[in-house]
C-alpha cells in the first residue's frame, strides 16, 4: 500500500492528534485517585503562583493555612474552641444548608439558581420580625415566628417561578435569577429606610435581646459548654445535620422523592406513570425555597443579627457548585462544602499573613475548583493519542 | 486491490466503553453494485457506516477510497471523498424548498443561480428516475419525498458512494419498490451503494452482495444469488430459528374496549386521529398496521389517558364488575387506574417513556406500583422481588437489578418493560413496536408472552411495522393511514399487498370490504 497519498484532495492521511474515548465504568478508588490527583496538582500550581508573587515557600503557606483553621492552638481540645475553627464550620454549614435546598430542585432538573433570593427572603423576614415584634413577644414565641415567617417567605420566593414554569413553561433559570435581583433590591431598600442612624450603611445590629438569648444557648447545659465554646454553632450543626438526614430520607425513601427523580429523568415517563408533573414542580420548589429561607433565618438570627445586601455573600451561587460537585449525595456535598470553606478561609489568611492580594486569593480558589471539576472529564473519558507511524 | 473497488475497510474497530460496537471488520464495496449490510439491531451496522461518513473516528483500522488510504475526520472529509450518507432521520430544513436544501452548505456565489441549479436537479432526476418538485417546501412533503431530496442532495454534490440507513423503515411497500428502482438505476451508472437493513426480503430483491454483521463482527459476505432467507437468518442469528409464529385461536368473545369516533390533534394542531372507531375483544390480538406516524402513537396514548381527545369516546368494559361500561375519555392515567382498569402499556419510546433510564430494574418496577399504600414511604421490598423474578423468568442479562437500565441492551430493556407491564395482570395490554430493534430470539420471547396473555383472555393491541409479523401474530389487523381507519381485516385471510395498499389508501374497494370484516 503506497504511503504517498498527500495528493488526495487536501486530505492528509494523518489521524487527528488525539481523540476522546468514553471510559467503561471506572473503579471507585481509581476515580478518587483522579480527583485527589487533580487537587494535588492544583495545590502545586497555586504554590507556584504564590511563590512567584510573594516569594513565600511551601512551609510558610502551610503554616498560614493551619493558622487559618485552628489559630495558634496546639492541641485538639484547644483547636475546636478557636474562632477560626468555628468560622470554617459555620461557612460549611451555610453552604451545605443551601446546597441541600437545591438538591430536590436540581434532581428534578429545575435549575433553581435563585437560592440567593430565597435566602434573602428568609433573612429579611427574620430581621423584620426581630426589629418590630420583639417588644410584643416572649423570646420563644419570637423564634417560632421568625422560623415560620422565614420558611414561608423563602417558599413563596421559590414557588413563583415554579408556578410560571408549570403553567406556561417559562424558563426557570432566567426567572429564578431575575427573582434574585428583585429580592436584593428589596433588601437594599429596607436597609436604607430602617438604617440604624441617618447615613449608616445598614440596619446595624438589631434585637440585642434575641442575640443574648442565642448567646446563652437553647441547650443550656454545662456539659455542652465544657466541650464546645460557642453554642450558636452547635445549634446550627444540629439543624443542618437534621436537614441533611431529612433530605436523604425524602429523596431516597419517600414516594415524593421518587416522583421527583422520575420527573427529572423524563416528564414523559412521569406522565406515563400517572404523576402530576405540574404539582410535583410546584411542591418541590416550595420545599427548596423553604429550606433556603430557613438558612436565611439561621444566618440572621444566629450570626449576623442584621441584614444587608452582603449578608448572603453569594453563597446561593457557591452552593450550586457544592451540589454539582457533590453529585447530589449528602455526604459528598458535606465534603465539598468543607473544602470550599477551608479554601476561602485559607486563602484570605494567606492574603493577610504573607501579603497576597485579596483578589488573587479568589483566583486561587478558582484554580483549585477548575482542577477538581476538570478531573471529572478524565474520570469519564480517556484521551487516545495518535499512533506512531509504522505501527500498522 | 482491483480498480473496481470503491471503498475498502480493513480491520476497523470501535468501542464505546466496554461495548465493542465493531471489531476488526473488513468490508469492500465495488463500483456499480448494491451491497446490503444485514444485521440485527445492535450488531454494529450504523456504527460502521458512521465511521465511513465521518461522524465517528475508528479506534483501529484503515479505510481506502479508490485504492488510496484516507483518514475521515469529519463529515466534510467524507463529503470531499464522495461519500454520502442518508440517515434514518432526515437532516433537512423544513422551511426551505427542495432545491434550497440541496444546495445548502455548498460553496458558490452570493446570489443563487436558481435556473442552473434546477436544471442540474432536473437532469439528475431524469437520469435516475426520481420524482421531485424543486420548489416544494420540505414541510409540505411526505416522508418518501423527503428521502428523495436527501438522495438527490448527495448526488448533486457528486457522491459516488451512497449509504442508506434503513431507507424503507418509513416507506410503504409501494414506495419502497420505487426506491429500489432508483437504486438500481444508480448502480447501473456505476455508483457504489450500501443499504443498511434488517429486512431479508429487501436484501434478496435489491442487492448484489450481502455482508452480515453479528455482534460487531463481519460474519461473511455472500452473493445474493446464492442466498435464501433461511441462510441469511442463520448467519444473522448464528443458529437456526423457527420463523413461524404461533397463533392460537382467539378465545374470548367479550368486548373489552370500544373506541367510537375518536378524533385527536397532534402537538402541531393537525388531526392525528380522524373519526377512528373500532372494538378490541378479550382473548384476541388486534394488530395495528400503518406507515410510521399515521396516528398509532396518539391512538394508544389516548386510550392510556395521555393524549387529549377532541371528540369521541373510549369505553372500557370491566370484567370484574360484570362488564359494566366506563368512559375513559377525559381521565388522567391515575384516574383510569383508580377506576380499576387494568391497562398495561408498552410505549414505543422505552427509555423515554416506559422506563427511567438512570434507575435500576428494581426502581423501575416501582414506577407503576409505588403509589400503593397510605404510607409516605416507598415499599422497596416487593419491587425488588418482582425485579428478581422478571430477571430470572425472562432471562434478562444485567449485572444486577440495581444497574441502570439504560446500560442494558435494547432487548433486555424491552424484557424489563414488558415484564413489568405483564406482571400488573392487565385486562388490556397495548404494545407499540414491541419488537423494534430486538434480535430474533428476544422477539420470539415477546410474541410468546403476548400469546400467553391472549390465552388468558387479555385484550392485546399490537402496533407493528413488520407486516409479516402482523400477519403471523395478530387475529385481526386494523390499518391506519393519515389518522383514519382504512380497514379492519381478518389476519388469517389477507395478504401483505392488500394491507400495503390500505396503508396508502390506494384501493377504496379493499378499504370498504375490509371495513366490513367482523370479529368472529
Amino acid at each position: 500500500m503506497s504511503k504517498d497519498t498527500t495528493n488526495t484532495k487536501a486530505l492528509q492521511p494523518k489521524q487527528p492528534l488525539l481523540h476522546i474515548v468514553r471510559r467503561a465504568d471506572l473503579a471507585w478508588w481509581k476515580s478518587w485517585l483522579f480527583r485527589i490527583g487533580a487537587f494535588v496538582i492544583s495545590c502545586i500550581v497555586c504554590l507556584i503562583i504564590i511563590n512567584s508573587v510573594t516569594g513565600a515557600g511551601a512551609s510558610d503557606v502551610w503554616k498560614a493555612l493551619v493558622k487559618s483553621f485552628i489559630g495558634s492552638s496546639t492541641s485538639v481540645g484547644e483547636a475546636i474552641k478557636t474562632i477560626q475553627f468555628w468560622a470554617v464550620i459555620r461557612e460549611t454549614l451555610l453552604l451545605l444548608g443551601i446546597a441541600l435546598a437545591l438538591v430536590p430542585a436540581f434532581k428534578m432538573r429545575f435549575w433553581n439558581i435563585g437560592a440567593r433570593g430565597q435566602f434573602f427572603a428568609g433573612a429579611l423576614t427574620t430581621a423584620i420580625v426581630m426589629k418590630f415584634l420583639t417588644p410584643y413577644m416572649s423570646t420563644g414565641m419570637l423564634f417560632v415566628t421568625m422560623i415560620v415567617g422565614s420558611v414561608l417567605a423563602g417558599a413563596l420566593w421559590g414557588v413563583i417561578p415554579a408556578i410560571f414554569k408549570a403553567k406556561w413553561n417559562t424558563n426557570e433559570t432566567l426567572f429564578t435569577l431575575m427573582m434574585n435581583y428583585i429580592m436584593v433590591q428589596i433588601v437594599a431598600y429596607c436597609s436604607i429606610i430602617w438604617a440604624a442612624r441617618e447615613g449608616a450603611p445598614g440596619m446595624g445590629v438589631i434585637n440585642k435581646l434575641g442575640s443574648e438569648f442565642y448567646m446563652k444557648g437553647w441547650f443550656a447545659t454545662d456539659i455542652m459548654s465544657g466541650v464546645f465554646s460557642d453554642k450558636n454553632d452547635m445549634i446550627m450543626v444540629f439543624i443542618v445535620v437534621a436537614l441533611a438526614a431529612f433530605m436523604w430520607v425524602y429523596m431516597n425513601r419517600t414516594k415524593r422523592g421518587y416522583e421527583i427523580s422520575v420527573v427529572g429523568e423524563s416528564e414523559n415517563t412521569a406522565r406515563y406513570a400517572g404523576i402530576n408533573v405540574k404539582s410535583v414542580i410546584i411542591r418541590t420548589m416550595l420545599l427548596s425555597g423553604a429550606i433556603c429561607g430557613l438558612i436565611g433565618f439561621m444566618m440572621v438570627s444566629g450570626y449576623a443579627h442584621t441584614v444587608s445586601v452582603d449578608t448572603e455573600g453569594m453563597r446561593g451561587f457557591t452552593a450550586i457548585i457544592v451540589t454539582w460537585l457533590g453529585k447530589f449525595k449528602v455526604g459528598y456535598m458535606a465534603l465539598v462544602s468543607l473544602l470550599l470553606s477551608l479554601l476561602s478561609a485559607g486563602t484570605s489568611q494567606l492574603a493577610t499573613s504573607i501579603g497576597l492580594k485579596e483578589t488573587l486569593a479568589d483566583v486561587l480558589v478558582g484554580i483549585v475548583l477548575f482542577f477538581i471539576i476538570g478531573s471529572e472529564f478524565f474520570v469519564n473519558y480517556k484521551i487516545k493519542f495518535r499512533r506512531k507511524e509504522g505501527t500498522k | 486491490m482491483s480498480d473496481n473497488t470503491a471503498i475498502k475497510l480493513v480491520n476497523i474497530s470501535k468501542s464505546f466503553g466496554s461495548v465493542k460496537a465493531n471489531y476488526k471488520i473488513n468490508l469492500e464495496v465495488r463500483k456499480g453494485e448494491i451491497l446490503s449490510l444485514l444485521g440485527e439491531n445492535g450488531s454494529g451496522k450504523t456504527t460502521l457506516m458512521n465511521m465511513i461518513s465521518g461522524i465517528y473516528f475508528p479506534d483501529e483500522g484503515s479505510i481506502y477510497v479508490d485504492g488510496q488510504e484516507v483518514c475521515i475526520r469529519s463529515p466534510r472529509d467524507a463529503f470531499d471523498l464522495g461519500i454520502g450518507m442518508i440517515h434514518q432521520h432526515f437532516k433537512l430544513v423544513d422551511v426551505l424548498t427542495a432545491a434550497q436544501n440541496i444546495v445548502l452548505g455548498l460553496k458558490g456565489k452570493a446570489v443563487l443561480d436558481e435556473k442552473s441549479i434546477e436544471n442540474k436537479i432536473a437532469d439528475l432526476c431524469a437520469k435516475y428516475g426520481f420524482e421531485l418538485e424543486p420548489h416544494k417546501k420540505i414541510y409540505d412533503m411526505s416522508v418518501s419525498e423527503k428521502q428523495t431530496v436527501e438522495i438527490v442532495k448527495m448526488l448533486y454534490r457528486g457522491a459516488n458512494i451512497l449509504i442508506l440507513d434503513e431507507p424503507t423503515a418509513v416507506l410503504t411497500p409501494q414506495e419502497a419498490d420505487r426506491l429500489f428502482e432508483v437504486l438500481r438505476n444508480m448502480r447501473n451508472d456505476g455508483k457504489a451503494i450500501i443499504i443498511i437493513t434488517h429486512k431479508l426480503n429487501e436484501v434478496l430483491s435489491v442487492s448484489d452482495r450481502v455482508s452480515i454483521l453479528r455482534k460487531g463482527e463481519n460474519v461473511g459476505t455472500i452473493d445474493t444469488a446464492n442466498a435464501t432467507e433461511m441462510t441469511l437468518t442463520e448467519m444473522m442469528v448464528g443458529k437456526k430459528v423457527e420463523l413461524d409464529i404461533a397463533r392460537p385461536e382467539p378465545k374470548g368473545d367479550i368486548k373489552r374496549v370500544e373506541v367510537k369516533n375518536l378524533t385527536c390533534l397532534n402537538k402541531y394542531g393537525y388531526k392525528a386521529l380522524d373519526d377512528v372507531s373500532f372494538d378490541v375483544w378479550g382473548g384476541e390480538i388486534l394488530g395495528i398496521a400503518g406507515v410510521a406516524g399515521s396516528g398509532q402513537k396518539e391512538l394508544l396514548e389516548a386510550i392510556a389517558g395521555l393524549q387529549p381527545v377532541q371528540e369521541g369516546s373510549i369505553v372500557y368494559f370491566d370484567p370484574e364488575k360484570d362488564n359494566q361500561p366506563s368512559q375513559l375519555v377525559g381521565k388522567t392515567p391515575r384516574e383510569i387506574k383508580e377506576l380499576g382498569v387494568h391497562l398495561s402499556f408498552v410505549p414505543e419510546d422505552r427509555l423515554g417513556m416506559g422506563l427511567v433510564g438512570s434507575m435500576g430494574m428494581s426502581d423501575n418496577m416501582m414506577l407503576r406500583s409505588y403509589r400503593q399504600g397510605k404510607s409516605a414511604f416507598t415499599d422497596r421490598r416487593s419491587p425488588k422481588a418482582l425485579a428478581e423474578d422478571i430477571k430470572e423468568r425472562l432471562e434478562v442479562v444485567t449485572p444486577g437489578i440495581s444497574t441502570p437500565v439504560r446500560k442494558l441492551s435494547g432487548g433486555n430493556v424491552q424484557k424489563v418493560l414488558v415484564g413489568r407491564e405483564i406482571a400488573a395482570a392487565p385486562t388490556v395490554l397495548m404494545t407499540a413496536y414491541a419488537v423494534r430493534g430486538l434480535d430474533i430470539n428476544t422477539s420470539y420471547t415477546i410474541y410468546h408472552l403476548l400469546n400467553e396473555q391472549k390465552e388468558k383472555g387479555v385484550a392485546v393491541v399490537f402496533v407493528g411495522e413488520d407486516l409479516d409479523v402482523l400477519l403471523g401474530l395478530a387475529d385481526r389487523i386494523l390499518v391506519l393511514c393519515d389518522g383514519q381507519v382504512t380497514g379492519i381485516v381478518d389476519a388469517r385471510n389477507t395478504t401483505k399487498e392488500a394491507i400495503g395498499l390500505m396503508m396508502t389508501k390506494q384501493n377504496n374497494e379493499i378499504t370498504e370490504k375490509g371495513g366490513e370484516a367482523e370479529h368472529e
